[in-house]
Parts: structure tokens; sequence; C-alpha cells
């Protein structure tokens, strides 16, 4: 049963770790980064990612590039709860990673998107140049590896939305009650 | 005819601001904008017809709105400075005129809070719906009991 | 010989042998469906590396050999994917659409003539069949549009629609001039009228072709047409809310359907399964005289994917047009031009004989 499991673990695996599409959604100049990321100097296409997906239906991965404002939380949640499992989360640049240069004082900047949704691969930058991106991808693909079809259900649990979609004319974001947020550094 | 002369002739109160760009920039009285602009859009000579931008600024002890107009007959800006109150500010809206100043006052609206008069839509255009306060304002401090999960 | 070994199978089984031409018919649709899905994983590869190297990229590299592993992946993939269904879709219909737009497509696949007297149906009117199945298509994508309660969906099957029916008209009087040459409405003829380079149908109905091409482009929803999955515009058109394995139905239909349509050009303006040269290479050879289809097929093949790579060129190439020059392009200038080549090809086909 191991060996089938674990032979069964390899075929997906291999298949979804070697194409990865990501969901075309850039909101700030890390997106600039993102296309030059898959034009060809750097050519994202030979890991088999170049495939952005316009409908988060057919997408696996988001990469959440650029800043995230509490007009636009709502929109990313949604997206996030619209792709269908297995799903992942690229945080890339400063701003999603902890709020960046609004983390201060800012009054609508969102600090961080681990706080809306769970994040695999942190890729710090301010933007992070392409090169990066590619090493985020490869860090998820290393990532995706490592998991198995037995804890699918484990990790389908864990990849819930941090907060909850707005209720009645509310345009906020609330957060939720079951989930802890446990944060990192300062 | 030179351009002041225009304005005294329609009875226009104003006072000649040097910007640093080297723009001209007038203050009028919060009454007279709709006025003024009426006649500067309408004047053949003149004939500002486009409003670039609606600006608001808060200056402590009362607010100013900045409009930048462009003839795109002559190809020359002018800038129109009035003053409101801090409390309850209000003028009227420009949208009769111009229909750029539709979003640009909402922005306005939106950050500053201030209510512009006879606007078709006036709501927030860039924060969610049910935000509190303005946040542009000097003395805003966000407090928001709903973005709790947002704390530094 | 297969259907030979098929009916002993069915005596020794003591079934009743009626069923036999129906397994007959069943079988070759399963090998065409096989050959089918080997050629759309191909194609779809093909896709990317041309578009890759037309955009001075490398393309996919990493997965197997040199990266040929890589649809392969994104097919297992695919089925491994959650498959949803939204809450405001009609459950039944939105199931059903990926099957009614692919099972045109493996009928087209039975029409064509892979080589001489090997078509999954050799009937004398395959071309008008061909014509009328590939359009059926289309209810699939307005049933996709419509079940999948989404406005994008919904807009992108309209346009899709506006699109197939305004396009098939030029398509189908392109093809009727070579129908007016050769004679004859079956494929297999058509392919046997053009026995070398000399006679193609491609010198006397240039025109045919280019209408046929670029009607054929629009049918699918191919650049500069594809309107119908504008990605700025409508997300993801009448597949915005497929996922996992429906959505991998409509790519491999779609994918299918060009390389199927290249093979109907390559059928009616390149002579199809025939050798260039007029003679086949194998025809020399005494034990290969038997399996000259083989080389009939890759005759076919060598056509039908330099028509392939012709569109995908023009992917690289062309930007995307707009919704009402798209409509004025084929009412205004396509459907005229198309009569005035037929009546081009009847002038010529009455002096000429």
């Amino acid at each position: 049963m191991q060996i089938i499991i674990s032979a069964l673990d390899y075929v997906y695996n291999w298949a979804r770790s070697n194409s990865v599409w990501p969901l075309t959604f850039a909101t700030s100049c890390c997106g600039i980064e993102m296309i030059c990321t898959s034009a060809s100097k750097y050519d994202i296409a030979r890991f088999g990612s170049e495939v952005f997906r316009p409908s988060p239906r057919q997408a696996d991965l988001i990469i959440t590039a650029g800043t995230i404002t509490h007009k636009m939380a709502p929109a990313l949640v949604r997206l996030y709860e619209q792709m269908p499992e297995p799903k992942y989360v690229i945080a890339m640049g400063a701003c999603t990673v902890t709020g960046g240069m609004y983390e201060n004082d800012s009054y609508s900047v969102v600090r961080g998107v681990d706080r809306l949704i769970p994040v695999d691969v942190y890729l710090p930058g301010c933007p992070p140049r392409p090169e990066a991106l590619l090493d985020a991808v490869i860090q998820l693909q290393k990532k995706m590896r490592t998991e198995t079809l037995l804890d699918r259900k484990k990790y389908i649990e864990a990849h819930k939305p941090r907060v909850k979609m707005p209720e009645g004319d509310s345009e906020l974001l609330l957060p939720c009650d079951e989930i802890e947020i446990v944060r990192w550094g300062v | 005819m030179s351009f002041y002369e225009f304005l005294n002739n329609h009875g226009i109160d104003y006072s000649q601001e040097q910007e640093a760009s080297g723009g001209v920039v007038l203050s009028i009285k919060k009454e007279d904008l709709l006025a003024c602009c009426e006649i500067l859009k309408t004047d053949r000579l003149f004939n500002y017809d486009m409003l670039l931008s609606v600006t608001g600024m808060d200056c402590r002890t009362h607010f100013e709105i900045l409009y930048d107009l462009y003839s795109t007959r002559s190809h020359s800006r002018l800038s129109l400075k009035i003053k409101t109150d801090r409390v309850n500010p209000n003028v009227e809206s420009l949208y009769s005129l111009y229909s750029s100043a539709d979003w640009h006052e909402r922005e306005c609206f939106d950050l500053l809070g201030i209510e512009f008069v006879n606007h078709p839509n006036l709501e927030r255009i860039l924060l969610p719906k049910d935000w509190i306060g303005h946040p542009l304002r000097k003395d805003y401090n966000q407090e928001d009991e709903r973005l709790c999960w947002n704390k530094r | 010989m297969i259907k030979a070994l098929i009916a002993k199978l069915f005596s020794y089984f003591s079934l009743p042998h009626i069923l036999v031409g129906f397994v007959w018919v069943v079988f070759k649709f399963a090998v065409i469906a096989a050959i089918m899905v080997v050629v759309v994983l191909m194609l779809v590869l093909m896709e990317r590396r041309v578009l890759a190297v037309l955009t001075i990229r490398k393309g996919p590299n990493r997965v197997g050999p040199n990266g040929l592993l890589q649809t392969i992946a994104d097919a297992i993939k695919l089925l491994f994917k959650e498959d949803i269904v939204p809450t405001g879709a009609d459950r039944v219909l939105f199931t059903l659409a990926p099957v009614l737009f692919f099972a045109p497509v493996l009928v087209v696949y039975g029409l064509i003539p892979f080589a001489e007297g090997r078509a999954g149906i050799d009937s004398s009117c395959s071309l008008l069949l061909l014509l009328a199945v590939s359009s059926v298509g289309i209810l699939g994508l307005v049933s996709a549009g419509w079940a999948s309660n989404n406005k994008y969906s919904m807009l992108g099957s309209m346009r899709s629609v506006a699109q197939g029916i305004s396009y098939e008209l030029p398509l189908v009087i392109a093809a009727l001039g070579v129908v007016l040459l050769s004679g004859s409405m079956s494929l297999n003829e058509i392919v046997l009228a053009q026995k070398n380079i000399l006679d193609w149908y491609i010198l006397p109905s240039g025109i045919g072709f280019f209408i046929f091409l670029t009607c054929t482009l629009a049918e699918l929803n191919r650049c500069p047409f594809d309107l119908p999955e504008a990605e700025s515009e409508l997300v993801g058109g009448y597949n915005t809310e497929y996922s996992g394995m429906k959505f991998a139905l409509f790519f491999l239909a779609e994918y299918a359907l060009l390389f199927a349509y290249s093979a109907v050009i390559a059928t009616l303006f390149f002579g199809g399964y025939t050798s260039p040269f007029g003679v086949y290479a194998m025809g020399f050879i005494p034990y290969l005289k038997k399996i000259v289809f083989v080389e009939q097929f890759f005759w076919l093949m060598l056509k039908t994917f330099v028509i392939v790579y012709l569109i995908m060129w023009i992917r690289a190439t062309l930007p995307r047009l707009r919704a009402d020059q798209l409509m004025s392009f084929s009412w205004k200038f396509l459907l005229p031009l198309s009569f005035l080549n037929l009546i081009l090809l009847a002038l010529l086909k009455y002096y000429l004989g």
C-alpha cells in the first residue's frame, strides 16, 4: 500500500511541480518584473510556468505581485478562494511580505498578504529581480515535491483564507476567529 | 485684453499668487468659483475648456482646493485656488461644467471629506465604502476595530 | 485483418454477429481518438516551443528529455486538480458542454483520409459532412457559456457563435471552389485528383486557400481572431468557469480541431496524403509496396504540420482584431472575395477543361 502511495505521489508531484500555472495577477510594480520573467531574457517557460491563466479556475499559483490595499484585499481573497485545490501562493515583493515601505503608518495598505491568505514562498525585494522570482518558483516546486497525497486533507484545511469576506454593504474584510494568526519577526 | 482686465470686467474678486513653476495661480472666493469657471470656459478668447485636476490640501486652519484648468485652444494653463472652512467644508461642484470633475471631486471627498454640492454621485472612490474618517486630514488617526487583523 | 479478428472473437464468445460491424466502427474511432490525444499532446508542446522560438525564448526544456514530457505533466496535473462546478451553474449542461464540443472533433478526424482508403468514414460527400459536423461544435461553446452562469462566459460564447457563423460562409464557398475543380465531394477523390505538385489546387485556387486559412483561424478562435478568449476583456471567454478535467477537454478539443482543420487544408489544397512527386519511394521496393500507406501518412503529417506551423507563426505575429473589424472583414471582404473566387474557378474550369 505504502509503495503504491509513494509511487502515485511521485507521479503526482512530478506532474504538478512541473506545470505550475500562475494566475495573471499584478497590482503594482512587481507586475512589471513578473512580465519580465516571462519575457525572452529570463523566460519562465523553461520551467513550464509560462501559461499565465486569466481565470483563477485554471491556475495553480497566485503570485501576489504588488501592494495589496484594503480595497483590493477582498478581490484577492475571492480570487484565491476561486482557485481549485491544490493552490499555492508566492508573496512577491516587500509590500506583500510585510507591507514594505507602507508598513509604518499607511492607512490603506495590508501589512503582508499572509494576513489574508496562507503564503508558501516569501520573496523579498522592492521589486525582486526576475531571477529571484525564478528562484521562488523553483523553491515552490521543491516544496510541492515534499507533499504527499495522504496529507492532502490536512493541507486543504491549512490553506483556508485567514479573513472572512465582507458581509452586507461593507467592503472591509473581517478577522476570522477560528484561525490564529501567527506572526514571525517584527 | 489682458487676463486680469477680463476678470475685472466680469466683477470677479481675485488675488494673484506666483507659483514656483511660474504658472498663474489665482485665489478667488468660494462663492465665485462656478461663475468664474463658466465665463472662463465659455469665453472665446481664453476658453479654458478642460479641467485637469482637483486637488485638496489640508492647511490646518482651513482647506484649500486647487483647480487646474487647461485651454486646448491656446495651450495655456491656469490654476484657481479657493479656501473653505475646516468645519463642514463644502464647495459648489464643477460637474455641470466639466464632466472630468466627477472622479476628481470624489477623490477629494474621499480623502479630505470636502463636500461638493450638487455632485451627482458623491461617494468614496479609492477607499472601501464603509471606511471611517478621511485619511489625508492632518488630524486623522486610524482607529478602526474591524481592521484589527492588520495591526502592526 | 483486425475486422476478421474481431469477428473470430465474437464467434468464440458466441456473441451476436450483428454487433461486429458496430464494434468495428467503435474500434476505428478508438484508434482515431488515441492518435488524436497523442497528436494534441505533441501539438501543445510544439505550440509552446514554436512561440518560444519566435519570441527568442527557450520554451519548456526542463521536464523529461529536452522538455518533451511537459504536456504530459500538464495533463496529469489537470487530471488531479479539483473539479469546481459553480453554485449558480446548470449542472447537467455544464458537464455536457465539453463533450458537446469534443464529439464533433472526433467525427472530423474520422472523415479525413489519412492514407488511400484509410478514413474512418469513407463517404461520397465527406467534405459536406465535415463542414456540417465541424460547425456543431459551436453548440458546445454556447452551452458552456450559458451553463456557467457567468457574464464573461456568456459574452465569450456569444462572440464565438457570431464569429463562427459569419466565417462559416466564406469557408464553405472557398471549399466549394475545390469541389468545382475536382468534381467530387469525397475527400478521397479530391486528394486523388491532385497527384503531383503541379495539380495541387492551391495553384488555381490561391485566393480560396487564403480565404479558407483565414476562416479556419476564425473558426478555431485563434489569433488574430481570438476575441472569444480575449483575456483583457473577457477573462477566459467561454471556459472561464471550467477547471480541471473539463477544462482539459476544451483544451484538447481546441488543439485537435486545429490539427483537423490543418489536415483539411492540406487535403483540399496541397494534395493530402499523396506525394508531391507523383510517385512513392516505397512503391519501388517490393516488400514495402504493401505498406505504402505509411508513406502516405507521412506526407499528410508533413503537410499538416507545415500548416500548423504557419498558424502558430500567425499567432506570434499578428495582434488581435477589434470586434467590429472582425465582422466587417468577414461580411464585406471575405464573402465577396470568395464569390469572386468561385466565379473565377468556374470560368477556368469551363474554358480550360
